[in-house]
This record gives structure tokens, sequence and C-alpha cells, in this order.
């Protein structure tokens, strides 16, 4: 049965989706811990990643949702790229099809994980014409393809906009639909290409005999972009695209995901997200905040902030779902990756108990 | 006991559960909220966090406090109580006496001395998060099921007795059909509801005779006199005082009834009784006028004795007409007729007198097989005769009892007794049950419970044990017998069965509708009724009956396996090789080890010479009576690091491997440690890195309950070493062959 994993990386954000047939799809890559840090909860995912693939080297989609270091830290270290011979080692993970917003075609000025990938996604884009779906279709995007010789129309099947179905997957043969609900063009013609503005929105359906399970992917969009997606989503009469059993909460439960104010003890969502959440959300809908523990206290500005985890926690005990968050997951104390199957009967949180099969996961000390 | 001033836990269930909780290097999904071991009982308040599906068909919560009560001075079950006020009960299967630690939650299907095996503080409490999951999914009790009603705990022809005969004949019961007779005698009258049986019964017995001397059969009076005048005796002599006393009775039907005892050489103990039956055309007044012994009054028409004795007609034409003489079946000449070669009745113990437990013991009963103790302490109940032997008559009677009757009516030989007891338990018959297996060529564990057949592998007192039992779907014919020596014990046969359960592709759904963390047979008498029809359950008895008395005439342990084809009808047989064990006793523990785990060990290390290599162990193990036994060994996984100075045991492919084994053996065999190979002239001793390798097997094993053993293969011999939780660390070597 199909299943959704995310994993414990602090405020950061990555998403590893099996299939039932055995198709996969990993949103976002941040590897985040600190190896010479012996108290650093972060998992080492490069590891957790490959212990998924079970000696396979290639991922079916890898989305970049955007270029931030939290959704792509030492993905350059560890994927085969196709524009530069020294990331193509053996032991690199290829990616079979890169998905990306237009803006990390389009930004300029970048940095470090950003460069590289935005390097491969435009190499993908431009040179190749294949193996890469950029999402968003800006008049800039265009303009980038004519200055460099080609023909926009001869890349329009590599584009997905909103409100569209990703072509690389399809219920009947996969068990699952991906719709886009960001970015719009608009978001991605501002000059200053906002990415949490511009990044990757989006709604999974999984259908596992006849019960639909949706699991919403809402990267670190704050709540004005949110509102105008719920606002045109709506507009195209397609509510039932904004509904959720799983809600990945966006950016790492940031206040300003929901609303311009943190609140006391709550935060208060703009008009829009609360229909968003205490509407569509499902009976027992679960979500998950990808984030460091819940603070007790107001001392960081940075996220996860108490009160937004406070609303979510509130919508999670209305709905008869779960809150996890996780860094806490399932103990604060050692935090493990978080798995959730998808079945006929909607999704389950797997718990399973350590001892032997702990020990099996994983390489034994070395024997002399 | 105190501790510091405060109360400590006085149930080690209890010890090992918080050390579980606590100490479980990985997150156990259950949380402590509350201890109090200041009463009668230990009492444990959980948190408990099941795995659940998001659709439920019983609203059970992420998050489900339970209160575990541990008795404290006997190992008993613990009771598991729901602290949540709103806790929905009509809808589960509860125990619905109110208490005052709340309702009491069925979490235990089997009895407590098959859960108390295996069950660790790990397995507790899976179980009870099992319990959760599996009621919120709808998957613990279809409304549908019937559930099985709880029980507390299945020519004319004369027929003589077998064996030596009477000192006095009865005819009990006579049939004529068309002049042609049957009649039947015994060595008592027979109280109600017989004819009385018109006969003179003659009986002479003869001195014995060797085997295989009698050959023609006499026709008249003389010839008969004449040979048993051969035999040692007067024929006429004794006949005549006998008429004379018969004289009252004048006009009955004589029957001359010589019993002839043999045996196989001149100077051997008498082994079978032969009869020969005759009747005279005279009848008793007639025949004692022919032989001159009375005269008829003239006046009277009556008979009187003659005091001079008159001279005798030829006795050669006072014709005899023979009868037909059957011997009512004794174990010899059951085994006779059954074509058991056995050539001595032995004594059986039987434990278990359900579906193939009274099946088994009825059908070897026929084939002469000896006699049999039935141990059970169930009584029938009406689902159990579609399986047993039992008639409707015997609902409600013990099935040791009405067992043991049915056993000991079934052939003119009886013998067999019964014990009403809990073999595991057998209270005041504990004398009983020690005094039958100890007497017993061959105690037979019918009772499809992991536990008896662990209790009868220790009992030291048993000659040679054997177990007989059906697979959960009761289309699978399980063998598994001792050799005659006990060399292999039951519980290591089982330990290999169940490996082969995992691993042969043969029997890869051998255990598939058993519970993964619960082995229960198809008989269970706690079971769920699961639909099996007589006919297969007849059919594999039948099988289980044969195998039984070719078992007693072989030295060898064997390990069968029967597989019906209902569709077909076609029934395949599996032989799985057994291997010897090493045994290890440690001060709390017993840990063996197959010769099969040490010769894989051996040759992977050659092939990998002059690198180390190494793997994993999986085993079974019973925590109740401290016994691990390891009875695998595999190869490392592709991912392993292999040098000459170090081995590092990769994971690749090893966890689907490992859990696949586990599910198709029903949970029995597990991942119990690892081992490597040290190269030629290196000790067997663990090295520093080695202690590392046990000191992880200990953080996250031990906490769990389980036990954990690492083993060091080198040239000329094994090592181990095993911890189990609470008790010691054992080490041991094993020269090799």
């Amino acid at each position: 049965m199909p299943a959704v994993t995310f994993f414990p990386i602090g405020n950061a954000d990555t998403c590893f989706i099996e299939l039932a047939n055995g198709r996969r799809v990993l949103f976002d890559f941040a590897d985040m811990h600190n190896p010479d840090d012996k108290d650093d909860k972060r998992c080492d995912l490069e590891k957790e990643i490959r212990d998924r693939l079970n000696g396979d080297k290639e991922i079916d989609v890898v989305a970049f949702t955007h270029l931030d270091t939290d959704h792509c830290n030492r993905a350059k270290e560890v994927f085969w790229l196709q524009h530069a011979e020294k990331y193509q080692s053996d032991d690199r993970i290829k990616i079979k099809t890169m998905w990306v917003p237009a803006t990390a075609i389009l930004e300029e000025g970048v940095k470090g994980q950003a460069r590289t990938l935005r390097t491969e996604a435009r190499y993908r884009f431009v040179e190749k014409g294949e193996g890469i779906r950029v999402f968003g279709r800006p008049d800039a995007l265009d303009d980038f393809l004519k200055e460099r010789g080609v023909d926009p129309a001869k890349r329009r099947n590599l584009i997905s906009d909103a409100g569209t179905l990703c072509p690389e997957f399809n219920q009947a043969a996969d068990g699952v639909e991906f719709f886009v609900l960001a970015p719009f063009a608009d978001h991605c013609d501002d000059d200053t290409y906002k990415r949490n503005d511009t990044a990757i929105f989006m709604q999974a359906t999984f259908k596992v005999d006849e019960r639909l399970t949706r699991l919403i992917l809402s990267a670190d969009c704050p709540h004005e972009v949110i509102d105008d997606i719920v606002r045109v989503t709506r507009k195209h009469g397609n509510d039932e695209r904004l509904m959720w059993d799983i809600n990945n909460v966006p950016h790492h439960s940031s206040y300003l995901s929901l609303g311009p104010d943190k609140g006391d003890e709550k935060t208060e969502p703009v008009e829009r997200l609360r229909w968003l959440y205490e509407e569509q959300g499902q009976d027992g809908g679960l979500l998950v905040s990808t984030s460091s523990p819940i603070p007790d206290n107001d001392d960081s500005d940075q996220p996860p902030h108490r009160q937004a985890a406070n609303y979510y926690k509130g919508v999670a005990s209305e709905l008869g779902g779960q809150f996890l968050v996780t860094m806490q997951h399932p103990s604060q104390k050692s935090p493990k990756p978080l798995t959730i199957e998808i079945g006929s009967k909607g999704y389950s949180v797997k718990k399973l108990a350590g001892g032997s099969a702990a020990i099996i996961g994983g390489a034994a000390p070395r024997a002399g | 006991m105190e501790n510091g001033g405060k109360p400590a836990p006085r149930s080690p269930r209890v010890v090992a559960l918080i050390k579980y909780i606590e100490g479980s290097v990985d997150y156990p999904f259950a949380r402590i909220a509350a201890l109090d071991f200041s009463g009668d009982s230990d009492i444990v308040d959980l948190l408990i966090e099941p795995e659940l599906v998001q659709d439920r068909a019983v609203a059970i919560s992420d998050i489900e406090p339970v209160r575990l009560v541990f008795p404290v001075r006997v190992d008993g079950p613990p009771s598991v109580f729901s602290q949540r006020a709103d806790f929905p009960l009509d809808l589960v299967h509860t125990n619905y006496e109110p208490s005052g630690d709340g309702r009491c939650l069925c979490i235990w299907e089997e009895n407590w001395h098959d859960l108390s095996r295996n069950l660790t503080a790990q397995r507790l409490i899976e179980r009870i998060r099992d319990w959760f999951s599996r009621t919120a999914s709808g998957e613990l009790h279809n409304p549908d099921q019937p559930l099985e009603p709880m029980i507390l705990a299945t020519s004319s022809t004369l027929v003589v007795p077998p064996g030596h005969p009477p000192t006095e004949w009865h005819g009990v019961v006579v049939e004529d059909d068309e002049d042609r007779l049957t009649a039947v005698l015994d060595a008592r009258p027979r109280k109600n509801g017989c004819r009385p049986v018109p006969f003179a019964i003659f009986s002479l017995e003869v001195e014995p005779q060797v085997h295989g001397a009698l050959h023609h059969r006499p026709r008249d009076l003389q010839r008969l006199h004449d040979l048993v005048g051969e035999m040692g005796r007067d024929l006429l002599g004794t006949l005549e005082a006998w008429l004379f006393e018969q004289l009252p009775q004048g006009d009955r039907v004589i029957v001359l009834l010589i019993s002839i005892p043999k045996r196989r050489t001149a100077d051997g103990e008498v082994e079978a009784w032969e009869h020969w039956a005759f009747s005279p055309t005279e009848k008793i007044e007639s025949l004692a006028q022919r032989l001159g012994l009375v005269e008829r009054d003239p006046d009277t028409g009556r008979f009187g004795r003659l005091l001079t004795k008159a001279p005798v007609e030829n006795l050669s034409e006072i014709a005899l007409y023979g009868w037909r003489v059957v011997q009512r079946l004794d174990h010899a000449t059951a085994r006779l007729y059954a074509g058991n070669p056995a050539d001595r009745g032995v004594s059986l113990v039987g434990i278990g007198a359900g579906a193939i437990g009274s099946n088994v013991m009825l059908n070897t009963k026929h084939a002469g097989i000896g006699k049999w103790t039935v141990i059970d302490s169930d009584i029938n109940l009406p689902h159990n005769l579609v399986r047993q032997i039992h008639p409707d008559a015997m609902t409600g009677f013990p099935k040791a009892e009405t067992t043991a009757l049915l056993l000991d009516t079934c052939l003119a030989e009886g013998g067999d007794t019964h014990i009403r007891a809990n073999f595991l338990a057998p209270g005041a018959a504990v004398e009983a049950v020690r005094e039958a297996v100890g007497a017993a060529d061959l105690t037979v564990d019918f009772s499809a419970s992991p536990s008896v057949l662990g209790a009868v592998s220790d009992n030291a007192e048993i000659a040679r044990a054997a177990s007989f039992f059906f697979g959960p779907d009761g289309r699978d014919l399980v063998v598994l017998a001792e050799d005659k020596a006990r060399a292999l014990r039951l519980d290591e046969i089982e330990a290999y069965y169940f490996l082969c359960a995992g691993t042969d592709p043969l029997l890869a759904d051998h255990l598939a509708s058993a519970r993964t963390d619960m082995v229960r047979y198809a008989n269970a008498c706690q079971d769920l009724t699961r639909p099996l029809p007589p006919w297969q359950v007849q059919a594999l008895s039948g099988i289980a009956a044969g195998r039984l008395l070719s078992l007693l005439e072989e030295e060898q342990a064997v390990a069968l396996i029967w597989r019906l084809e209902a569709g077909s009808g076609a029934v395949t047989p599996m032989e799985l090789n057994l291997r010897p064990v090493r045994r290890h006793e440690f001060d709390d523990f017993r840990v063996t080890v197959s010769e099969a785990v040490i010769e894989t060990m051996r040759r992977l290390r050659e092939q990998r010479a002059p690198n180390e290599t190494g793997g994993v162990l999986l085993g079974s193990f019973d925590l109740s009576r401290r016994v691990l036994h390891v009875v695998a060994a595999l190869p490392a996984p592709p991912d392993s690091r292999q040098s000459p100075t170090y081995f590092i045991r990769g994971a690749k492919h090893l966890k689907p491997l490992v859990e696949g084994i586990e599910a198709r053996s029903a949970g029995s065999i597990v991942y119990v440690g690892e081992w490597h190979s040290h190269p030629d002239g290196a000790k067997v001793e663990p090295s520093d890195d080695d202690e590392v390798v046990f000191k992880h097997l200990e953080t996250h094993l031990d906490p769990t309950g389980a036990p954990y053993v690492m083993a060091i293969c080198g040239a000329p011999e094994t090592w181990i070493r095993a911890g189990w939780h609470s008790w010691r660390v054992g080490e041991g070597a094993m020269r090799h062959g």
C-alpha cells in the first residue's frame, strides 16, 4: 500500500512517497543533520532515503518546491546531476523527472545548492528538453527561452499550470494523482521572486480500493498566497481539490502562514484559511508540522510558533484526528521518521516498536 | 520488598515491563502514568499509543489509558482495564463485570500457559496495542463470526471372549437367522435386555499346545475324544460327569467348547487361546442315554441313572456339528487383524482428547496398540461432536472419562484409564499423572498447545514423547516425535519445524491462518469454531494413527507434515531433515544450538576466508521455560564489509527476509542475535570490537525482554554468549566435529 514519510530534520521539509506499484516521489530533500554533533537528533536523511530505495539508484520524481536551503540542503552531494560530470559518480541517486517552480529557473543571483539545482533545471529545460516539469508559466519564462534560442511552444509540454494534474502519475496506474494548486503565473511575474510565494503547492489524491485519501503539501507559503490559492481554486469550482485527510501544514508552523497576527495563545487564521482547515479537513484528519519541537514560550521569532500549533491542535481535536511534529514523533527524546500508510480505511500512522526489528533494520557494529 | 522506603514491584513481569518502557532504545508507544505496588496486586497505569486507521469501526483514541493489574503470588495473566470514562464498551468484547479498576478488556484469547511462553514485556505492550489497533479497524471481532462457547478450560457362529476362558460360561446373546445362529458367550451373565440362550455349555481346557500343532477338525465324538486325549484330557470321563449335572434340563442343545492354550515353544508362555465348539446331534438326555449313563423308565417316560454303565454305542456314530468360533478382540488379535506388526501392546499417555486426540487414540486402540491413559480437563460440548468420537449422550461429561470409556469398550480387552486433569496444572492429580507418564512407553501430546509440548519436553519422567496436531486451517497434519533415547527433545524438534514453516517454500502458507503473534492450532479448545469437516479430521487422524504405530517400531526422531488438498483429496507428505543440537545449560536458562547452525557458519567461514564473515542468528524462545533454540545462521547481507581483521554486518534485504520468516512461522522464529567468524589461528573468544557488538545487542534487546546471542565461529570451535533479561549471561564453546 502507498506510504508517505516525513523526516525529523528540524525546520526543514522532505516528504518521501512510495506508491503501491513501487514508483517513488520525493518532495524536497534537506539533509540538515550535523554528523559531528552527538546531540543532534535530526536524522541522517541521505541514509534514510537510501534505506527506502533498498539499493535502487533512481527516483521517479524529485520535486524541489523552492530552492531555500531547508528544502534542498545537500542535494548536490547526493543526486546524480546531468549538467556536469562532477555530479555523476556511481553511488549518486538519479532523478528521472525533476519538478521545480518556474522561479527556480528564472531566479538570478543565487548561490550554493540553489545555484547548482538551478543550473541542473535550466540544463534539463533548455538544453535537453526532457526530464523536468516546470510549475507556473509566467511571461518571463517565454522570454527566458527565446533569449536562449528555444521556441517556447516546444517546451509547452514540460510546463504545468495551476489547476491541472501532473501527467507523470495517474490514479489508474499509480493509485495517485497530483493536482497543482500553485504557483500561479502572476506570483511568478513579480520582479523580486519571493521563493515562498512561488513555491509548489499540491494536493495528492491516493486511491486504495474506492477510498480516496488526500494529502496537501503546502511548502512555505505565507497566508496571503494560501488565501489566493483558496480563492482561485474555489472560483474554478475545485473545492474538492482543497479537501485533505493529511495536511503538511505550511512553513514549519509559522503563524504567518495562518494570518497576520500571532495571537497570545492561538493564532486566528484569515477567513479562507479557516475554511481550508476547518471545513475541508476530513474526519480523523492528520496535520503534520515538519519542524523543530513546538516551544512552550515565545523566546524565538522563528517558527514553529506555539500559537499556530495551538490552532492546528484545535483543528485536529475537532476532526478527531491528530497534530504531529516531525521532531517530536514518536518522542522528542528520540524522533524517528513519520511514516503514514494509505489504505482502504484512510491513513494510519505507523508506530513500530523497536527491539530486534530495529537491529536488523540497520548494520551491526564492527566485529573483530 | 521495600526500596528506599518506597514499595517496589513484586511481580517479575512488572519489573520487566517498567524496564522495557523506560529503557527501550526505540520508543515503545506506551508511557507509564502511575504505579501502585502497595496493595494485593501490582498496578501499572499506562498510556498506550496504538497504530490506528483513519476510518475507525470503534472510536479508539490515539492515546488510550489502561490499567494493568498483575497478580503477585503466582505468574498469572495481568488484567487489562480501560481507564477512559467514555470508552465505547458496547462495541468491543469486554468482560462485563464492572470493577473499581474500570472495564476489563478481553486482550487474551488463549490460555495463560500458552501465552506466557513468549510474552516478553515488549510483546505484552504490543498485544495491547494490537488489540486497540484491530478493534479500531474492525478486524478483531466480526459480528457474523460465531463464537465457540467458552469452555473451562472430546454356518452358526459362536462369539467368545478373548484370553483365558472363564470358569463358567454364560450365553448372553443369540440371533437366529434362518437356522444360522450367532451366539455370544461371556464370563458373566448380562443383566438387562438379553434373551436367555438355550444352550448347555460344556467346556474343557486342554494342556497347552505348541503353535500350529492342530490340524483336522473332528467330525464325530470319537475323533474329538481321541484328539482331546492327545492333549492330555479325558473328554468322555469329564463329559459324563457333566451330563449327570445337566439332566434336570435335559432338552437343551449341547455345546462342547474345547479351549486350547497355545504357545510358541514347548516350554514357552501361553500366548493365545484357541476355542473349538461342537454340538452333538443329541441333546442332553439322549446323549446321556447313548453314552449308557441313563435309561428311560418305560412307565413314567423319565430318565433314570443307571448304577452300572451300559455298553457305549459306537462313538463314531455320534456326529458333531462344528461351530465357527470367533473370539472377541484382545489387543493381540486386534493387531493381527489390523496388520499392526507390533509384537506387543504398549502403554501410552494421550494428553488432550479433542479432535485429533480422540480419533487417533480410538483408531490405534482398534489396531491393538495397547492401553491408553487419557489426560484432559475439559468436558464434551455439543460442537465437539462433529470432530470427536463421542456420541451425543456423552455431552456434558468429561472428555478424559468418556474417551477412556469408549477406548475401553471398543475391544474386549480394556485397561484404558483416564485422569481428569490439566497436564500443565494437574493439582491433586499430580501423582497420578507422574505415574502414568512414568509407566508409558510413549507420551503423546494431542493438546495443540505449544506450552504442553514444552512441558512434555521438559518432563524427565517421560520415556519418549511425541506431539500430533493439525495446522491452523485444519488441512495439514504435523507429527513431531523424539527418538527413543530422547537425544532430541520435542521442543527442539518444534523449533526446527517452525524454521521450516518460515523458510520452506512448500510450507509458505502452513501457518498462514495463525495470528502472527500467536500460534493457535485448529482444534484448540478455546478456538473460534472453524469449519473443519469430519472427513478431513478423520482422514488426517487416520494418517496420524498409522504414523503413531510405525513410530513405536522406530528408533529415530521425526518431523513429518501431511497436506490434504480438500478438493481432490490428495495428500502430500513432507519430511523435515532433523539435525542434532548442542545444549548449553546456564544458571537460569538453556540455549540449544542446532548442528545445522554450526555447519552453516563453518561453511560460510571457509568460503570467505581469509576474510571474516557473519550474519544474523534466528531462533525461537520460550520465556516461561527459559529456553532459547538457535536454529539458523543467515549469510552476510550484500552490503556487509568483510576483511581479514573485521566484519561489519550490513542490512540490505535483511529486514524483509527476517520479517518474512517471522510472519510465516507465526511469530515463532525471530531474530536472536549475531554471528561472525574469526580467521584461522585466532581465538574464538570475543575481541574488544566483539564486546561492542554484544553491548549493541544488550542495549536493543535486553529492555524488550527477549534473549540475545552472539556466536563466533573459529577453526576448531564455535563460541557463544547468550544474555536474557533479568538473568545472567552464559557462555560456552562448541568443538567442531
